[in-house]
């Protein structure tokens, strides 16, 4: 007895393992009483529960938990969505594990080189042609929607637009005498000079990566985007060259921070500095950012009494193009494999389009795109301060949009890895721009080979 | 049922995972290394060009060279200091319990998110340890941006974490016999003495294995390095570790990250081996007289 009383309980232990490995939308039948939970999900979305993946800070945890549970408790179908909130560490290994192991959210939010990476076929999410009885794309412009397509399929609705900015502590500027903010380099030289005297440690703006000054510079010596669609590059190993010599000379005068005090004061990777401690003592006195982080390094900023705000496009002399660049924030999209999709695009629709949704969602992921999301958000009075600040800015400012596959790892990787050895004196720039040149290329071909 | 396979049925469980999360993923990776599988398509064979790659490329050799300087500095340190804390602990001293508990506790947290973010404040420029020093007169140092300064906060890091050996260093000091120094402190030998000609030699299977198991997850080092420091600056705390999961999830070439990973688990065979080998010469166990 005792024998075969262990054989059941081994063989119990050892289908328990296995059941943890297995997924289901489904909820169980005696959890939810809901009787079938498959038959269940194709209709009514009795029992179906989802999941929804984002990353972000506090303030857009916090709207989009409380958005979650007002979804839940007034869908009035049953539909139970979890909210997966992350920070900024890691998103990607994290989303490449997850995804290629078949964990995912079913509902997700993408950056837009994921879905280049994962979608390029136009069959590594959900078509989303099949919800759109449930989900309004009419809200959205068209061109606009054709950023979250792949191949031909709409892949993933793009959340909004993020454009490269200049955004200054008004209130630390005060504080140094300085009564009009900076709007051309040479008053950035200046006030630079100003604080340093002060404050010899003080960098005017911080910026996640070298990567955006030197796209912002390059953008506008020579007119064109880094990357065309085709993977081919418009740019040479001399421009590089020229943008990381640009940077140093810029980092030397504290204009922008340098490689060395990033790493000491923000770390290694490229990260929102909204709550980094340095840029809340004013040690850095403004960021360059996507418009998208605005609102949460207004909002930080604001608790320790300072004020942000969005200041004018520098343009380096001789520029050929006067503007930054753009792309969409971030994009949602539903997993391909999903068993609930319309129960998914109800979900999508309550936080992208809903008044009530959208009113919750606030302007925590920046700007919106969906017009009737836009029009909810201005009548309740939330586009206001900073983030209207942020929509004037993106409205008026000429752009050169990127490529999907812009912010791809090896490129971040290219710029961070050599301009950091030309910094500390390990290389010149000469062979700087040539090494993020080359690996570039490398990068491109790469990716070329996997996408077509 | 016979006796066996009821044996058998009670190790199911942890057979199973074995099978499936330790050597299928495992084997799994020998044949991926000779693949350019990247995540996304289908793999295709590439013979060894993933490890004449590894071998051409500055980059893999230099995580290398970081996960040597850093097993280097850290297994004998931390043996070193785990054996001292230990014999201190062997005394009977008053609340000792206590301290062996709190000497434990660095264990138990390890390379954790909160000790990071407690090891960043702490070697910040403002922070704690350069507050101490400038109380001696010595000016900030920037711990994280200098390649020595974050290699150092690594290894200490490292070190931090002595508990473990420490607790079996504890366990073969209280089983060697008191008669061998009540024999030697009739013979007139020194406490000093005592403990290089009596402690020492007969806590050599504890010391062997200590040495073992440390190197063995010094050089597997992951958590410290890419919590703390990332891999920066210039690349000096970058642990071939982390050279694995970066290519792995980063850049997706898991073909080029298993053959490293290959790499570095034949590293650790062949040192492993080596002091096996050389246990002859060093190790005394008691059994064999």
């Amino acid at each position: 007895m005792k024998r075969q009383l262990a054989g059941i309980l081994a063989a119990a232990m050892a289908a328990s393992l296995m059941a943890g490995c297995s997924t289901t939308n489904e909820v169980p039948e005696a959890s939810t009483g809901a009787g079938n939970a498959q038959q269940a999900s194709a209709g009514d979305g009795k029992g179906v529960q989802l999941r929804f993946s984002w990353w972000g800070n506090d303030d857009r945890h916090q709207a989009t938990q409380q958005a979650i549970e007002n979804f839940n408790n007034s869908n009035g179908a049953g539909i139970t969505v979890t909210g997966e909130p992350s920070g900024f560490d890691n998103l990607q290994e994290t989303f490449a594990t997850r995804y290629v192991g078949g964990t995912n959210a079913e509902v997700m939010t993408l950056n837009y080189d994921w879905l280049a990476t994962f979608g390029s076929k136009g069959d590594g999410f959900l078509d989303l042609n099949t919800v759109k009885d449930t989900f309004d794309f009419t809200q959205y412009d068209e061109n606009f929607l054709k950023t979250g397509m792949m191949n031909g399929v709409q892949e993933a609705i793009p959340y909004g637009q993020n454009t490269l900015g200049f955004y200054l502590n008004k209130s630390a500027f005060e504080r140094y005498g300085i009564t009009e903010l900076p709007k051309t380099f040479e008053d950035y030289e200046k006030d630079a000079a100003i604080v340093t005297e002060k404050d010899p440690d003080n960098y005017l703006v911080v910026s996640p990566t070298i990567r955006f000054a030197a796209t912002y510079y390059l953008q506008q010596k020579t007119g064109k985007a880094e990357f065309n669609d085709d993977y081919s590059m418009n740019w040479t190993a001399e421009d590089y060259q020229d943008a990381v010599e640009w940077y140093k000379d810029m980092a030397d005068k504290h204009v922008f921070c340098s490689r060395e005090d990033y790493v000491e004061n923000v770390g290694n990777d490229p990260v929102s500095v909204a709550q980094n401690e340095k840029f809340l003592n004013a040690g850095y006195l403004g960021v360059m950012e996507w418009t998208g982080g605005v609102a949460s390094n207004e909002a930080t900023l604001k608790e320790k009494g300072d004020t942000l705000v969005i200041a004018d496009l520098p343009t380096i002399d001789d520029a050929k193009f006067k503007g930054t660049m753009a792309k969409p924030s971030l994009l949602l999209a539903i997993d391909k494999n999903c068993k609930n999709p319309t129960e998914a695009a109800q979900f999508l629709q309550y936080i992208l389009n809903d008044p009530e949704g959208v009113k919750i969602m606030g302007t925590k992921r920046g700007m919106v795109a969906s017009k009737a999301a836009q029009k909810t958000l201005e009548e309740d009075g939330q586009i206001t301060g900073i983030v209207k600040e942020a929509y004037d800015f993106t409205d008026k400012a000429d752009v050169i949009n990127e490529v999907a596959f812009f912010e791809a790892a090896d490129f971040n990787n290219a710029y961070q890895q050599n301009y950091e050895q030309f910094e500390y004196g390990q290389i010149s720039a000469e062979d700087c721009g040539k090494a993020i040149y080359e690996a570039n290329a490398s990068a491109l071909e790469a990716l070329k080979a996997q996408n077509q | 049922m016979n006796k066996s396979k009821v044996g058998l049925l009670y190790i199911l469980p942890w057979l199973i995972g074995f099978v499936f999360l330790t050597a299928y993923p495992f084997l799994n990776a020998l044949v991926t290394s000779f693949t350019d599988y990247n995540l996304i398509g289908s793999a295709h064979f590439v013979g060894i060009d993933n490890y004449i790659s590894l071998f051409t490329k500055k980059d893999f050799i230099k995580t290398i060279n970081n996960t040597f300087v850093y097993t280097l500095m850290t297994v004998p340190l931390q043996l070193a200091f785990s054996l001292i804390v230990a014999f201190i602990l062997n005394f009977e001293l008053k609340g000792i319990r206590f301290y062996r508990t709190a000497y434990y506790i660095p264990s138990i947290l390890g390379g954790n998110v909160a000790v990071a973010v407690l090891w960043r404040f702490m070697f910040q420029q403002n922070g704690v340890v350069n507050f101490i020093l400038g109380r001696f007169g010595i000016a900030p140092i920037g711990w994280f941006s200098r390649p020595a300064g974050a290699m150092t906060i690594i290894i200490l890091l490292k070190i931090w974490q002595f508990g473990s050996s420490m607790l079996i260093f504890l366990a073969a000091l209280k089983n060697v016999p008191k008669e061998l120094y009540e024999a030697a402190d009739v013979d007139g030998a020194k406490k000093f003495r005592q403990f290089f000609t009596i402690t020492i030699p007969l806590i050599t299977p504890t010391i062997f294995f200590n040495l073992v198991m440390q190197l063995n997850n010094a050089f597997q080092e992951f958590n410290g390095p890419y919590l703390v420091t990332g891999n920066g600056p210039l690349n000096a705390t970058y642990m071939t570790s982390m050279f694995i999961y970066d290519n792995a999830f980063k850049y997706y070439r898991m073909g080029y990250a298993s053959a490293a990973s290959w790499v570095l688990f034949s590293i650790i065979v062949v040192i492993t081996l080596v002091l096996f080998y050389t246990q002859d010469k060093w190790v005394f166990y008691s059994d064999e007289g």
